[in-house]
């Protein structure tokens, strides 16, 4: 290939780089957004504001209570607790042929007074599923994650002075800025970049890489469901009808074998029938950082506990361990904003080595490819963060009793994103720069209007990021519009 | 001129080879190590198919990086078949049928 | 806890940031000597690595080592954004001040 083997994965990552760069700048935003999914939801539902605090064993119980009426054909129920960082009930369960996902008021159990919105979910389903149907959206995903730990590998071999650059940016010097900033942003943040990159596989790894599970399981699903979730019972319905029993005493059962660490999900197996199981997931403990170590099963008409969990196999500990690593729910709030910035890190970094494709070969011959790369860059790394700031947009601006709101504000950020796309397609680069760089700023300044006074966490959360980012765009904007101005 | 071109065409022969090499070859690789992993390692069930995959998933980008240092896209084939065959064998050795 | 261990790092990705030979040469006038850049460097990695230890000794040491290791990452910007300013302060000619130009080592 070429000469020194330095160069051959110097290839290797501009060009598994360049071919899936745009698949994983959106990955990547949605899932750096993804971080703040409950408050994101629960900003996204501005009816919660008016409720001070919220009780999670009464918030669970009027849940199951109006999911007793009005969804009791259905063979499941998955709900996650309320918490501080998101007070109501997010329910999912089966009707018909459909899922239904609503996030249930704490107060009534009901998902009317809260307005129907995707919320956070958006962002965090997207980011994995890609708004494709199953498992396509999940496949692409998951060969895109390995695809970043190799660009991430090949992009360390090939970075020569990786220690003596360090602390390195010198700005305005053109093609050697953007170097230094694609360098700089990927070097500081290396171990969040390659954790999140392989996890991220890991999390897919039983679609993506089966095969040791294929191997020693062959089809068995209830042995692997078993070995999983050894506190899973899998109870076929009976076919008799049957009541839940009193929800109270179970919770208050959960949270004392869980405690110091409260629940964040409970499941609820063939609810009308006699033989219901109730299965509850603690949260990590304060020192833990692995998801579903400690679980516990309930028979569902007496509320008897029948079996319980905790993880102590050091294999499956660790293989817990790195899936929390990626989902990070036993982040504390400092370590969760850390999570964010670096996100937006691994963003900017993949948008600087866009960039740099183009910058390097704006001098030489600009074939099709060249001006294909040009432009679906603006479209995409100005266009999506703007397509994304309209889902917040949307969520404010649509009336809250519109029917299927939910889907028209997910229509919407595709509708903005292929119009944003198209207009790149349209006009040269440094106009089309300067356009959509300050469409992304007026989308931010507007997001940080709407929020409105910042009164709550959320509020304050989503003010803050929405006023960083317009700056950060109205900067570049200024400097695309100077740029474009010498140019004509 | 046609000199330039039959070189043209040869590289991208070569790189196509060496993508394919990597990309399949690297996949069948890899998931020939987890079925070899997943049999030869003496864990329980659960445990083995973890580490078994946590490995396939790490050799498939090394393998990819391997097929683009070789000399030769030829060598690219030939260590990527090689690593099958013997992954394989140490499959085939713990018990494993295809 | 997370303080004392949050300055430590700061310090020591202080040091290890004026240690680097680039810095080390544009930063300071006179540029700092190889022996000094040395000190400076081990100095540097001792504090991140007692900064390391006592997130181990903490409560709760692996949410302080990941809370440090993705501190650190933002430390690495800033640092190198502070960096740069610096140098562009040096350069800027000011007639209160002498206008020093070092040799850049490449």
């Amino acid at each position: 290939m070429k000469p020194t083997f330095r160069a051959c994965m110097a290839w290797l990552h501009t060009w598994s780089g360049l071919t899936m760069g745009w698949l994983l700048l959106a990955m990547t935003l949605a899932g750096t957004l993804s971080v703040f999914r409950p408050e994101i939801n629960t900003w996204m539902r501005p009816e919660l504001r008016t409720q001070s605090t919220v009780n999670p064993d009464m918030a669970t119980q009027t849940a199951i209570q109006w999911l007793s009426v009005h969804a009791a054909k259905s063979p499941t129920w998955y709900l996650e607790a309320a918490n501080a960082r998101a007070p109501y009930v997010q329910a999912l369960w089966l009707e018909g042929d459909a899922y239904q996902d609503h996030a249930l008021d704490p107060q009534t159990g009901s998902p009317s007074p809260l307005r129907d919105t995707r919320g956070g979910d958006f962002f965090y389903r997207f980011h994995f599923e890609l708004q494709l149907p199953y498992p396509w959206g999940r496949l692409i995903a998951a060969v895109a994650a390995m695809a970043l730990v190799l660009i991430l590998l090949t992009g360390i071999i090939a970075h020569k002075r990786i220690f003596l650059d360090f602390f390195t940016f010198r700005p305005n010097k053109g093609q050697r800025s953007w170097l230094d900033a694609h360098n700089l942003l990927g070097v500081a943040a290396l171990p969040f970049h390659l954790m999140i990159a392989f996890t991220g596989a890991l999390t897919l790894a039983n679609m993506l890489m089966p095969w040791g599970l294929t191997t020693l399981y062959h089809q068995d699903f209830s042995a692997l469901e078993h070995d999983f979730n050894p506190a899973g019972i899998e109870r076929p319905a009976s076919g008799k009808a049957g009541t839940l029993a009193p929800i109270g005493p179970v919770l208050a059962d959960i949270n004392h074998r869980f405690a110091p660490n409260r629940l964040i999900r409970l499941t609820i197996s063939n609810p009308s029938d006699a033989a219901s199981v109730i299965q509850a997931i603690a949260a990590p403990s304060a020192s833990g950082v692995g998801v579903e170590t400690h679980t516990l099963s309930y028979d569902g008409t007496t509320g008897t506990l029948l079996a319980e969990h905790k993880e102590a196999r050091p294999i499956m500990g660790f293989y817990r361990f790195l899936y929390g690593l990626h989902v990070a729910h036993f982040a504390p709030v400092f370590t969760r904003w850390l999570y964010f910035l670096s996100g937006l890190g691994l963003a900017g970094v993949i948008a600087t080595g866009l960039h740099l494709w183009t910058r390097k070969r704006c001098q030489r011959h600009r074939g099709f490819g060249f001006r294909l790369v040009e432009r679906v860059n603006v479209g995409m790394i100005a266009g999506i963060p703007t397509a994304f700031a309209c889902f917040f947009l949307a969520n404010r601006l649509l009336p809250p009793s519109l029917a299927t709101r939910a889907q028209i504000e997910v229509q919407i950020v595709f509708c903005v994103w292929a119009i944003l796309l198209l207009y790149a397609a349209l006009r040269p680069a440094t106009v089309a720069w300067r356009d959509l760089l300050g469409t992304a700023a007026l989308a931010c300044l507007g997001v940080a209007l709407l929020n409105g006074l910042p009164v709550t966490p959320f509020q304050i959360g989503v003010g803050v990021t929405a006023l960083s980012l317009t700056c950060l765009f109205s900067y570049a904007t200024w400097r695309m519009a100077c740029a474009a101005k010498e140019k004509s | 001129m046609i000199s330039s071109f039959a070189l043209r065409k040869h590289a991208i022969l070569a790189i196509t080879a060496r993508v394919i090499a990597g990309v399949g070859g690297g996949y069948a690789s890899s998931a020939l190590l987890a079925i070899a992993a997943a049999s030869a390692l003496p864990l329980s069930r659960s445990e083995a198919a973890i580490l078994s995959t946590l490995l396939a998933l790490i050799c498939w980008p090394v393998m990819m990086i391997l097929c683009f240092s070789t000399r030769t896209a030829v060598h690219a084939w030939g260590a990527t078949v090689a690593f099958c065959l013997m992954v394989g064998a140490v499959a085939i050795l713990a018990g494993w049928r295809p | 806890m997370l303080l004392p261990i949050a300055s430590l790092a700061l310090a020591a990705v202080c040091l290890l940031a004026f240690a680097t030979p680039r810095q080390a040469t544009t930063l300071f006038t006179p540029p700092l000597l190889p022996r000094h850049q040395s000190f400076l460097r081990t100095a540097g990695f001792f504090l991140l690595a007692t900064s390391f230890l006592l997130c181990c000794l903490a409560a709760h040491a692996a949410r302080m080592l990941l809370a440090l290791t993705g501190l650190l990452g933002v430390y690495a910007v800033l640092i190198a954004l502070c960096c740069t300013a610096w140098m562009h302060w040096k350069k800027t000619p000011s007639p209160a001040r002498k206008i020093t130009r070092t040799d850049h080592k490449r």
